[in-house]
């Protein structure tokens, strides 16, 4: 059996929505500048690439036309090589990566540049539009919900509190902000202008002063919509429960950010002849789907599904990094998982603090989680993440 | 460098620059202007601010030549965002701000105007308001950009950045850039006044919550179509080798869905990108820098007297001669018109009054003034009528002999003091200057046609032609308002010469199997106006036959007689086997149908048969720019063309060198002197002598020097 390994992880630092710095760059600027820097860093024959995956949510516009591909050209890399945008929604950074790895283990391929982008300062969310929330007769039969009403369905049908939220929120920014200061995030690489101006090199959506009474002082931010309708919607289907309590804010939800990162997997063989080191190898790789309409439920299922390909109890898993789309989806996710402290989960701070540029966030993760198992000497870890429609994601890699 | 401040007992305060002001001192007009704001904040009680902006036509050439000194973009991006901010500042002042426009208005002094809430001005036909930096490879740079695209959308802003750049009054208001006009000035200041009286806080429509472009953003309605279809045209147009068009729509359309603050860091990095960048030091140097020094009499000879002509005498009515007849008399000189045949002169007459009554019916011109002008032609058939001329110019048939004719006949009736000069664009002066008793009041002048549109004339002085006459020469081409390149006598001057290798060189592609529409194509991709072949089907390809002898004859003359170059087997082909002469003969190497398009000769390959099915570009591009280039570098080191910017000026205007390519030796200085030798060598290996570099080039490498004085 081949075996499919990280050489690398890198990413753009994440930028503030719209008045952020990466907003005053194209996306296929900012995915060119991380494939330049890749190269340049190990001086990549990129001759040898056999496929570029990037996973993108909206792959339209800005981002439109299989982005990967063309970022690839506009680098001047070889012609020869092929490439293909992905959307497994949140889960397309790390489906990228997965993807990367099952062609490696096939045999038929050697080295992969995967991973994922999201402008979402340029492409807002809904740019894509799509049948599932923005054509009336699908959306009502398939009982579509926004992902934060959905969000606060979780929290009322298990009985999260605003402060369990707010607390969980409070935590991401401490971690987040010490990770910053204490340089933990090695995967990030400055990204500079067309005049090598620096536009950013640190993530910016990271609010350090923050406190439990700012957090709770915000207001739900989902209520107006559920009110309009959708909470009718979401409760046609959980007949057992009264009434949503929306609980959701700005505060406890992911950020919205611009960002990129690409993970370069590949066989043994490739590493030696280019002088690349593997850092890490990729031991399973599973997705999953829940319900849709309450649509955040995957985390879970999908680790389950991961760890039982590997042959590993969650006890045995050294560092998790989960999304935190939203607050509860982390701890509906420990809840399941039968995980009582913080103490390997997320370490380093979310996207409730940093951000969640959808289809770059997996492959962030995961360059997050190898560098920290790096630092602390570990050799497991976990990444997951929810994905819209239901679905859920995870990774497991060892260090090597 | 003054801002007038005045508060009047309204509580108005009125700010006005005056014509010209900003344009002769412009480097600190960013802080007097902030000082005013200042003041303005420091006041009580101001009801409100009236900007007066005046007449600010010229382009600012202060501002034109730092951004051509300006290379380093971090230096860039910090001077445009701090008087970017300075902008900012006076527009979020909580006052109601009014422009009153009382002129034309470019550039800067009109992102100012954008600045205030309300915009009015003078109505005045002849007033035109936008952006002519562009046209110099520079885009807004001010916010202005970013501020149009939210007061009329992304559609109109494309429309007025990329094709229209100046418009007047009424097509301004139309459009909403303006918001209305008056007669008089106190009109537009009780205009302003009531606008003032009515509006007690003011912000802009995109500092309001909520505000949305017009139109919507980006990719908001058909937007996307729209963006594509400008990219297409500026496809079409050929102008993608001039990065602001694209530097426009990227900030036009990147900024049109953010806010403000990045859309403005937006325009920033373009602007700097396009500033720091070759093309706008290119088209500066160009336009200005090398220009201006040619006008001023840079290369003039020093210490000459400089000369009045009061009479003109114009030998020759046909294409050339009409032509410089019409210049002759816009300067305000009189002109007396002789050709021997009457009918020549009756067409040559009216040729001169359809370009008036055109420019009239244009607007350009008052009826006046053009009745004034052809007052000052004096149509005769008489020769003796030269007799008071202080200047003869002949511009007969381009045949030796007949002009040799014209010459001795015009000595007969000339003064003794009188200067005769030969309009030529291949005859040696030298050999014409023999038909003369005064060889030293003797010269060539080379106009380009069309006459009245072209700016070059090339003059072509011989040993034996005195200083006095070359600078008299050189101060008639100045009065007539044309750019003076002062060249050596030599075959094909300077401008025949070199541009005569960029049609061999297309004959010598086609001559080689390269297909005919990738040629013209290609050409066109490099910027050239019209592809080799066309361009000699304009000339008349029997025409150039006829120069290849006159200037081969001489130039190549230590080549064996069996020889023959590829591109003069291609004319002799055409002219005499295929008898297809070019446009004015009805064929060439274009079918010219008559209601239809023009369309490549469907014959043209089997004869001369396609070798290369799928061609490389990038080298005919190369071999195209090359041999032009390389064939300047031997005009200049045999002395034919003796500084760089005339070489420059000379390539450009003469025969539409792409301008954004700084002409045929800034060309080479962008490439890379050590580069262009390289790919000159590579090139001479596989094509020929004529790629091979001069020495001068290994002299100024060895140097380290440039083509630049």
């Amino acid at each position: 059996m081949n075996e499919a390994f990280i050489f690398d992880s890198i990413r753009s630092p994440r930028g503030k929505n719209k008045n952020g710095s990466l907003a005053q760059l194209t996306p296929v600027d900012l995915l060119s500048k991380l494939m330049l820097v890749l190269e340049k860093k190990y001086q990549l024959d990129t001759s040898l690439i056999d496929d570029v995956i990037i996973g993108c949510v909206m792959p339209v516009n800005d981002q439109g036309a299989n982005i990967g591909k063309i970022a690839a050209q506009y680098s001047g890399w070889d012609v020869d090589i092929p490439s293909m945008q992905i959307n497994r929604c949140c889960g397309s950074g790390l489906e990228a990566v997965n993807l990367a790895a099952m062609k490696i283990r096939s045999g038929w391929e050697d080295l992969i540049v995967s991973g994922g982008i999201e402008c979402m300062s340029r492409v807002p969310i809904g740019a894509d539009g799509g049948p599932m929330a923005f054509e009336t007769k699908v959306s009502s039969k398939t009982n579509y919900v926004p992902q934060g009403i959905g969000a606060d369905l979780i929290a009322t049908i298990e009985g999260f509190t605003r402060q369990d939220l707010d607390e969980f929120a409070l935590i991401s920014q401490e971690k987040a902000f010490e990770a910053i200061k204490s340089k933990r995030f090695r995967s990030i690489v400055p990204i500079y202008d067309q005049n090598e101006l620096l536009l950013i090199e640190e993530d910016e959506h990271v609010r350090p002063n923050t406190s439990l009474m700012q957090l709770s002082k915000l207001k739900p931010a989902f209520e107006k919509i559920g009110k309009n309708g959708y909470d009718d919607i979401a409760l046609q289907k959980y007949t057992h429960i009264e009434e949503i309590r929306h609980m959701h804010t700005a505060g406890n939800s992911s950020g919205i950010v611009d960002g990129a990162s690409i993970t370069l997997v590949g066989s043994k063989r490739n590493a030696t002849s280019q002088g690349l080191k593997p850092r890490a190898r990729i031991l399973s790789a599973a997705t999953c789907s829940t319900d849709p309409t309450i649509m955040l439920e995957g985390p879970a299922p999908a680790t389950k599904k991961a760890l039982s390909m590997a042959n590993l109890t969650i006890d045995d898993i050294d560092l998790i990094e989960i999304n935190e789309a939203f607050a509860v989806v982390v701890l509906k996710f420990m809840k399941e998982m039968n995980i009582d402290n913080f103490d390997k989960i997320n370490v380093n701070g979310g996207s409730i603090a940093l951000g969640h540029p959808l289809g770059a966030t997996g492959s962030i993760l995961l360059g997050t989680l190898m560098d920290e198992l790096e630092e602390r000497d570990l050799s497991l870890g976990l990444v997951t993440l929810c994905v819209a429609g239901g679905m859920g994601i995870a990774t497991i890699i060892e260090r090597v | 460098m003054k801002i007038e401040y005045l508060k009047n007992k309204k509580n108005i305060i009125f700010l006005k620059l005056a014509s010209q002001v900003i344009f002769d001192n412009n480097n600190d007009f960013f802080e007097t202007f902030s000082n005013s704001i200042d003041k303005i904040e420091k006041e009580d009680n101001i009801s409100g601010i009236v900007l007066n902006l005046q007449n600010n036509k010229s382009i600012n050439r202060s501002e034109v030549k730092k951004n051509f000194i300006e290379k380093d973009p971090i230096a860039c991006f910090k001077r445009v965002e701090s008087e970017k901010s300075i902008l900012r500042r006076f527009e979020t002042l909580d006052f109601p701000k009014v422009a009153i426009i009382d002129g034309s208005l470019y550039n800067l002094v009109f992102e100012l105007a954008l600045c205030c809430n309300y915009r009015i001005a003078l109505n005045d036909k002849n007033q035109r308001f936008g952006f002519a930096n562009i046209n110099l490879g520079l885009m807004p740079g001010k916010d202005g950009v970013v501020r149009m695209t939210r007061e009329i959308g992304i559609e109109k802003t494309l429309d007025f950045l990329l094709f229209e750049k100046l418009l007047n009054v009424k097509s301004l208001i139309e459009k909403g850039v303006l918001q209305n006009s008056a007669d008089s000035l106190e009109e537009l200041t009780s205009l302003a006044e009531s606008f003032i009286n009515k509006n007690q806080k003011c912000k802009q429509p995109w500092d309001i919550k909520g505000y949305k472009i017009p139109g919507g953003a980006s990719y908001q309605n058909d937007n996307t179509l729209i963006i594509a279809d400008y990219s297409t045209r500026i496809f079409k147009k050929n102008l993608r080798n001039w990065p602001v068009y694209e530097a426009i729509i990227s900030t036009v359309t990147e900024g049109a869905s953010l806010s403000f603050e990045s859309a403005s860091k937006i325009e920033s990095r373009y602007y700097v990108e396009l500033v720091t960048g070759d093309v706008s030091k290119n088209l500066i140097s160009t336009h200005f820098i090398q220009k201006s020094k040619i006008n001023s009499g840079y290369f003039r000879p020093k210490n000459q007297l400089k000369k009045e002509f009061t009479k003109i005498g114009v030998l020759g009515s046909g294409l050339m001669g009409h032509g410089i007849a019409y210049v002759t008399a816009m300067a305000n000189i009189e002109v007396v018109l002789i050709d021997t045949i009457k009918d020549n002169l009756d067409k040559g007459l009216k040729r001169i009054k359809n370009i008036l009554s055109f420019n009239v019916d244009k607007g350009l011109i008052k009826k006046e003034l053009a009745d004034n002008i052809i007052s000052k032609v004096n149509p005769s058939q008489d020769y003796s009528q030269i007799k008071d001329c202080d200047l003869i110019l002949e511009a007969v048939f381009e045949e030796r002999d007949i002009k040799a004719k014209v010459i001795k006949e015009s000595e007969k009736y000339m003064k003794k003091s009188a200067i005769f000069a030969s309009n030529t664009s291949t005859i040696s002066i030298n050999e014409l200057n023999r038909f003369t008793s005064s060889p030293e009041n003797f010269i060539g002048i080379h106009f380009f046609s069309p006459v009245d549109k072209m700016e070059l004339v090339e003059i072509i002085k011989t040993k034996k032609t005195s200083i006095e006459t070359l600078s008299y020469v050189f101060d008639f081409i100045r009065k007539i308002n044309k750019t003076p390149i002062i060249v050596n006598d030599s075959p094909g001057f300077y401008t025949t010469r070199v541009f005569e290798k960029y049609t061999c060189e297309g004959l010598a592609l086609l001559h080689e199997g390269y297909p005919a529409y990738f040629i013209e194509s290609t050409s066109k991709n490099v910027g050239f106006p019209i592809g080799p072949l066309a361009v000699l089907d304009e000339i008349n390809i029997e025409l150039a036959l006829k120069i290849r002898k006159e200037i081969g004859s001489n130039l190549y003359s230590q080549k064996s007689e069996n020889h023959v170059e590829p591109w003069d087997e291609v004319l002799n082909f055409m002219v005499n086997k295929a008898k297809r002469g070019g446009r004015s003969s009805g064929s060439g190497f274009y079918e010219y149908p008559k209601s239809e398009r023009k369309y490549l000769w469907p014959d043209l390959h089997s004869h001369f048969a396609i070798q290369f099915n799928k061609p490389d570009q990038q080298l005919l591009i190369d071999r195209l720019l090359f041999v032009q280039a390389l064939e300047t570098v031997r005009c200049y080191e045999e002395g034919v063309i003796q500084s760089f910017d005339e070489a420059n000026i000379g390539s450009i205007y003469g025969w539409g060198f792409p301008a954004f390519r700084g002409g045929t030796l800034q060309f080479i200085n962008d490439y890379g002197l050590v580069k262009f030798k390289k790919r000159a060598l590579e090139l001479a290996s596989k094509y020929g002598e004529r790629y091979k570099p001069s020495k001068i080039i290994d002299r100024m490498i060895e140097s380290d020097e440039i083509f630049s004085q």
